[in-house]
């Protein structure tokens, strides 16, 4: 697997915008991580209510530590997967990850999924990360195939839906958001410390994308959205899959502006627009300064409207 | 003055002599020499002679010195007129005499990529001997020859073309349109192109090409732009033999495309697909059937429960989250759904719009892969498009995918004459209610019936409701919302009640069964309300039916603008729909 030109230049203006908003990211580091492999020095470690968020991996990489072993949301780019679960066990004070969960199939979440699973971790994700780690796949989002991955690799716990479980005697839940950023989101969540790990759909001080070759769509995407709304309160820690984390006031924000642009899609389609004649309506104009430049997004939410909606 | 008859004769002539000279008639405008002047589109008298397959002609005019690369206004020279027809003794000629095997017309067809459609395999012989490009592109497709014969079903030429090193996994350009509205203002699905010769093969029915490409050890999993495998392309397509063939060759059985849709979906949505229409065909029927290939796919490890990411059609957005084994309740196939289950089916999952298997088991029978329609019976929605489109030989409704025309003759184990004497107490499962006073035969037993048991014991949720989809014209509900609008087969309503289903639920419009019996249900735009079936309202208040409207509701006069309409059709899985 490489990545594009344009997903590299994406990664670096998704990190330089999060670095200008937060200054939580270094400005080159998502530019960095896009090529590739990582030292340990970029591995930045963030204390987010008593969570690790580490950063610098290949994407946001939520930690928490217990006797057991560590919990892990994501593992980074399997290239990084030696230094990130090094920076875990220093974050976390634990010599293993007990148990890891997916929160889609894409390569900057499942790096960690081999090492971890042949050390006798638990994997957990839904049944569609599952099924598409069983298999070489492909994405708008990087160039050529990504798997399958090996047995152990494989989450061996699925859901379809929604699940929880008891760690560090705390409760964690995590629950599907059908076809948002692919058909197989979930979302984490640390009631206790009031942080809702968003996964794919949610980027910090960035446009996120839609994978509408695997399953994600605008309509899902839009409806993910209402899920967190519908979770979070206005203080809610999120953390998306890359960038500096928001809050629960701006996921209903986020919502509010992806639904205007939903409603926006269909005047567009009466047009008979296809998505490169949306990206040069700049419907999102009154945003680009803050969340830097929104084409591949429409392009991509646009497209999947499309496929989502049209007769095929 | 000219008279009037001479001027009709000059006419008559002049068409005559036009006819003639456009039609290339031997001796008029065929014949000449090779210094004549071009015909008013270029042509040369070699051309003609050419086209019209006149060696001899052909060769004295090369011998006078005609000019075998010349080209016609449209840029086509003799060679690719002689390909054309797949003559080799022009070719022959015309090679001698110096003409380019690669020359291409302007749409970049050379001259083996015109022979490559006949059968002539010595005629591409001569042109790859004499250094025809075995792999030239045209430039409309980015076709090869191997792909133009394999879409004409010619394996010895495809044999041919693969020993002179031609790229049996070649794919044509892919086309990513931008724009899918056209003129009529109405979105409509682009071909993509993309294709490769097995694609080919797979889509026309060439068993014999099939296994050329499989000789030569064709990838037989490289999937088409939208990541549809050619085991689908030929299932899509009704040819089993070639499906089967490939699934033996080792095609991935799980490998499904952009929309989730994988093999083992494709078989059960096209079973009913008898196979190729071509004549060619006709005396070499498939041998195996749609129903051999869904049991290979099984027994090789198809997924049951791949879920689809879209629904096939504009209408169908509801079918997100189909199952192959959804699809096998929605056809009623008792054998596919036992088979399914055998192999692992979860008889618990459900479409986006909370559509699970009891509810399309019993739809069937009259309101059509769950859509059920909007009012009271007997109503139901449009005919919905079929599943799983694309292939060539489209696929025919599924099973009870139309609903009954207003007017037609009641559905099977419509109403009991004296309900009150039948209806009392449970009937037996699968088995016919006794008509009242004997004085009709009982009923034959509802296959239905046998089906909502099995996927009950399944696991499969009886009280599970559905939601409303504008898009779908589904209002949603109970399994018991879906038969009563669909003409209340009574067999299957008694049923559900057996298995637990709640006979007063509502469904999202705050309506219960009993108010669709009584026509209370949601009049779409434009068109009447559904009178009320008394019968079958008085056969559910028998039943224990006691909560209904007053009246109907004032339903509004359209549905939502079309961006909510969209937004809502797009509905997402609730508990219980999966494990």
């Amino acid at each position: 697997m490489t990545f594009s030109r344009r997903s590299f230049l994406h990664g670096g203006v998704q990190a330089l915008g999060a670095a200008s908003l937060l200054g939580a990211v270094p400005a080159l580091a998502g530019s960095k991580e896009q090529k590739g492999k990582v030292g340990a020095r970029d591995i930045k470690v963030t204390d987010v209510a008593g969570l690790a968020l580490l950063g610098g991996a290949g994407c946001n990489v939520v930690a928490l530590g217990s006797p057991e072993g560590a919990l892990l949301v994501d593992g980074g780019l399997a290239v990084n997967s030696a230094v990130l679960l090094k920076a875990v066990a220093g974050a976390t004070r634990t010599s293993r990850v007990n148990t890891l969960i997916n929160t889609h199939w894409h390569p900057e979440q499942t790096g960690s999924n081999e090492a971890v699973g042949k050390a006798g971790g638990a994997l957990i994700a839904h049944e569609v990360t599952r099924l598409a780690l069983t298999r070489a796949e492909q994405s708008p989002l990087f160039e050529g195939n990504y798997g399958p991955l090996p047995e152990k690799a494989r989450p061996m716990k699925t859901t379809y839906n929604a699940g929880s479980l008891q760690f560090a005697g705390e409760q964690v839940d995590y629950r599907y958001l059908p076809a948002a950023h692919t058909n197989g989101d979930l979302y984490v969540h640390f009631p206790r410390r009031n942080v809702l790990v968003a996964g794919g759909p949610v980027v910090g001080g960035a446009w996120p994308l839609i994978d509408y070759m695997n399953g994600g769509f605008m309509h899902g995407f839009l409806r993910s959205y209402e899920m967190m709304g519908e979770l979070v309160n206005p203080d809610t820690v999120v953390i998306g899959a890359n960038g500096p984390t928001l809050t629960g006031k701006d996921i209903v924000r986020h919502k509010d502006i992806y639904w205007e642009l939903f409603k926006q899609f269909f005047i567009f389609f009466n047009k008979g627009y296809g998505p490169l004649d949306v990206v040069a309506e700049r419907p999102l104009k009154q945003y680009e300064a803050e969340m830097g430049d929104p084409a591949r997004f429409i392009e991509y939410a646009y497209h999947s409207t499309q496929l989502a909606t049209i007769p095929h | 003055m000219m008279s009037k008859w001479a001027s009709c004769h000059v006419k008559f002539v002049a068409a005559a002599v036009a006819v003639a000279l456009l039609s290339g008639v031997p001796g008029l405008a065929a014949a000449g020499n090779a210094d004549e002047p071009r015909k008013p589109d270029g042509s040369t008298p070699l051309q003609w002679a050419v086209f019209n397959g006149d060696l001899a002609e052909a060769q004295r005019l090369l011998k006078d010195g005609a000019d075998p690369r010349a080209r016609n206004n449209y840029g086509v020279d003799a060679m690719q007129l002689a390909a054309d027809i797949a003559d080799t003794a022009l070719i022959q000629a015309l090679l001698k005499a110096g003409a380019d095997p690669n020359t291409a017309n302007p749409d970049g067809e050379t001259a083996l990529h015109l022979v490559a459609r006949s059968n002539n395999v010595e005629a591409a012989k001569l042109l790859l001997k004499a250094g025809a490009r075995v792999d030239a592109r045209e430039q409309f497709g980015e076709q090869t020859p191997l792909m133009w014969a394999s879409a004409r079903r010619q394996p010895q030429m495809m044999e041919l073309l693969i020993s002179r090193g031609a790229d049996i996994n070649a794919r044509g350009a892919v086309r990513d349109y931008q724009r899918v509205a056209t003129a009529e203002s109405r979105a409509k699905s682009m071909d993509r192109g993309g294709f490769t010769p097995l694609m080919y093969a797979a889509r026309e029915n060439c068993r014999e090409c099939v296994g050329v490409l499989l000789k030569h050890k064709v990838d037989v999993n490289l999937p088409d732009p939208s990541r549809v495998v050619p085991l689908s392309i030929a299932m899509l397509n009704g040819n089993w033999d070639i499906a089967k063939r490939l699934v033996e060759a080792g095609a991935d059985v799980n490998q499904w495309d952009w929309f989730g849709r994988a093999p083992l979906h494709v078989a059960i949505t096209s079973m009913g697909i008898a196979g190729s229409r071509s004549p060619l065909d006709s005396d070499q029927p498939n041998v195996a059937t749609g129903r051999d290939l869904v049991k290979m796919l099984v027994e090789r490890g198809a997924d049951p429960n791949q879920q689809l990411y879209f629904g096939a059609s504009f209408g169908a957005s509801a079918d997100r989250g189909m199952t192959p084994f959804l699809e096998a309740c929605a056809a009623g196939d008792m054998e596919i759904v036992q088979l399914l289950l055998a192999h692992g089916a979860n008889a618990k999952l459900a479409t986006s719009d909370g559509r699970g298997a009891i509810i399309l088991a019993a739809s069937r029978a009259g309101g059509g892969r769950g859509r059920g329609g909007f009012g009271g019976p007997p109503g139901g929605a449009p005919a919905a498009a079929p599943a799983g489109g694309g292939g060539r030989g489209a696929a025919p409704a599924p099973a009870g995918g139309a609903a009954p025309a207003r007017g037609a003759p009641p559905p099977t184990g419509a109403i009991p004459r004296n309900p009150a004497a039948t209806l009392a107490g449970a009937a037996p499962r699968g088995g016919a209610i006794p008509a009242g006073g004997g004085a009709r035969a009982a009923r034959p037993p509802d296959p239905t019936v046998e089906l909502v048991h099995v996927l009950a014991e399944a696991g499969a949720d009886v009280n599970l409701m559905a939601k409303r989809h504008f898009l779908a014209r589904s209002r949603g509900g109970s399994a018991l919302h879906y038969v009563v609008r669909g003409g209340g087969n009574m067999q299957i309503i008694q049923a559900l009640l057996d298995l637990g289903l709640d006979i007063n639920a509502k469904d999202e419009d705050g309506l219960t069964a009993l108010d669709y019996a009584m026509g209370r249900g949601y009049v779409p735009f434009l068109q009447m309300p559904t009178p009320p079936n008394k019968t079958l309202a008085d056969n559910l208040r028998r039943l224990g039916a006691t909560v209904e409207l007053e009246k109907t509701p004032d339903w509004p006069p359209q549905g939502p603008p079309i961006a909510t309409a969209v937004y809502d059709s797009v509905l997402w899985p609730v508990e219980p729909v999966g494990p």
